[in-house]
């Protein structure tokens, strides 16, 4: 990750870079998974902001980023120039979704770790380091972790009304899915403890629990 | 040549008062890129060796339908090295089929909603994204981003980084060459003859395989919770091997010599061949299966 690029990816986003500008920087994210993380992370931001008026959650959620960036001198993204809507969701909310990118990150950390390893040096789109958040907020049950899911899945009641139902309807089976194989993983681990592979199970699982509300807040911060 | 610089609306009227199909073939420069987006219907882009965009739509709004909104609710416009044709909600129904001829290396950034996206013969960046439907791909390279809510995803012939996301829908991968990420919550994940230096598929509850050659120094990982794994492996194949479950089984047609193992032989490890490419085979409780495949 490079402060020259990071400071590019808002534009980037916004599309306002040259096509050769934009062939090299998608040319670095093809080998920067940082930056990669990054990127996605404003992708959300843009798409949530896109629901608000002139409302202040891009301003709380900057310094979680930037310290994610390890403390570069990136510049703050600019504010999407989408159409003025109606605000759409609390800023606790909002902040839940950038809660639980650390709490996903912290998590991936502790799975890998727990593997054996820092990186699987493949280029996985998630799990960088999060040195602003403490491994121990993603133990199973955690309290940090309930609250990200808390509020996303208010995110998604409250906009569901937006989505067509047959997609609310596959985004709950898919939820009570995640679900299930939570439940039994957390059955099988309260029987084995030390078990290194269920440890690191339960922590992919819950990931992909967090991965699919921010999917689902995200799909439903698009259609208002 | 069309020259448009800002949006504009296509509205076309026949004389019976039916939609006309909207047909229009442009010059485009190099490394201009395509933006699309149908709320309902599909998107098929298909690469071609000229250097021009032929955009079709067919069944969008019919002039003057009440409550519709602007006739034709086609949005066309080009700037900043994009071209952009979007058929949404607004100016109309966002109802309509879209077929679009592009120079194959031309970057896509497809949406839809309730829409089928089928790309074909096409050899630049790709990001096609949907709610309800299919999304397939044949070519692509650089960097390639599918997704599905409720739709099935097939890729072929990508050569770059493939990165998939199903959430209720099977995702099948062949003749891949770079790095592959694919995750599916309720859906199985099929990768054949994929050839990078990392593969890795996550589902929850469904079946992952992979089917190739395994590369020199690769990294593998495939996991699962409720289905089952398999890795059909060809090429040698040097690698070394992780098995992880917590009730599931283990069959391998290859022989195999544990070195490392834990949990009552449910977590172990093994070498083949020289070692070499990382395997990581993981399902809660389905079965994991060693295969040999190919020369």
């Amino acid at each position: 990750m490079t402060a020259h690029w990071t400071d590019r990816l808002s534009a980037y986003l916004d599309g306002e870079l040259t096509p050769g500008e934009r062939d090299a920087c998608e040319e670095h994210l093809l080998g920067c998974p940082e930056c990669r993380e990054v990127l996605g992370e404003l992708r959300v931001i843009v798409a949530e902001a896109r629901a608000l008026e002139d409302g202040e959650p891009a301003a709380d959620l900057w310094p979680g980023i930037r310290a994610r960036l390890g403390g570069s001198t990136a510049r703050r993204p600019d504010r999407p120039t989408a159409p003025r809507r109606v605000l759409a969701f609390s800023l606790p909310q909002l902040l839940a979704a950038g809660l639980a990118f650390a709490v996903v990150g912290a998590g991936g950390a502790v799975a890998l770790g727990s593997l054996g390893g820092t990186s699987d040096g493949a280029g996985m789109p998630v799990i960088a380091p999060a040195p602003a958040v403490q491994p121990a907020v993603a133990v199973p049950g955690g309290a940090a972790w309930d609250q990200a899911v808390t509020e996303l899945r208010a995110v998604l009641d409250a906009g569901r009304g937006r989505l067509d139902p047959r997609t609310v309807r596959v985004l709950e089976q898919s939820l009570a899915t995640i679900d299930r194989a939570l439940a039994r993983s957390r059955e099988a681990l309260a029987s084995d403890p030390a078990n290194p592979y269920l440890n690191a199970h339960l922590q992919e699982t819950m990931r992909r629990k967090i991965e699919l509300l921010r999917h689902a807040a995200g799909l439903v911060a698009s259609e208002s | 040549m069309i020259a448009f610089a800002a949006s504009v609306a296509i509205a076309l009227q026949g004389a019976g008062g039916q939609a006309q199909p909207f047909d229009t073939t442009f010059a485009v420069g190099r490394g201009e890129r395509l933006e699309a987006s149908v709320f309902s219907g599909s998107i098929t882009v298909k690469g071609w060796t000229r250097d021009q965009m032929r955009i079709q739509a067919a069944g969008l709004d019919e002039p003057g339908q009440a409550g519709r909104g602007h006739a034709g609710g086609l949005d066309l416009s080009r700037g900043g090295g994009t071209v952009r044709v979007h058929v949404q909600p607004g100016r109309g129904s966002g109802e309509g089929d879209l077929t679009i001829w592009v120079p194959a290396a031309t970057p896509l950034d497809l949406d839809g909603n309730e829409t089928t996206i089928t790309v074909d013969g096409v050899q630049g960046s790709v990001r096609a994204n949907t709610i309800e439907g299919d999304v397939s791909l044949t070519g692509g390279g650089e960097f390639v981003e599918l997704a599905s809510v409720d739709g099935s995803i097939t890729a072929s012939g990508v050569r770059g980084r493939l990165q998939v996301s199903s959430v209720d829908g099977d995702v099948v991968v062949r003749d891949v060459r770079g790095a592959v990420t694919v995750t599916a919550v309720d859906g199985s994940i099929e990768l054949v003859d994929v050839d990078g230096p990392s593969v890795l598929a996550s589902s929850v509850d469904g079946d992952v395989s992979v089917r190739g050659p395994v590369r020199a120094g690769g990294t593998y990982r495939l996991t699962t919770h409720d289905g089952d794994v398999t890795a059909a492996l060809g090429g040698g194949p040097d690698a070394e091997v992780s098995v992880s479950t917590f009730s599931g089984d283990f069959e391998s047609t290859i022989p195999v010599t544990i070195t490392q193992s834990a949990k009552a032989g449910r977590q172990f490890s093994f070498t083949l061949g020289r070692g070499g490419a990382q395997v990581h085979l993981e399902t809660f409780d389905g079965t994991i299966r060693l295969q040999r495949t190919g020369p």
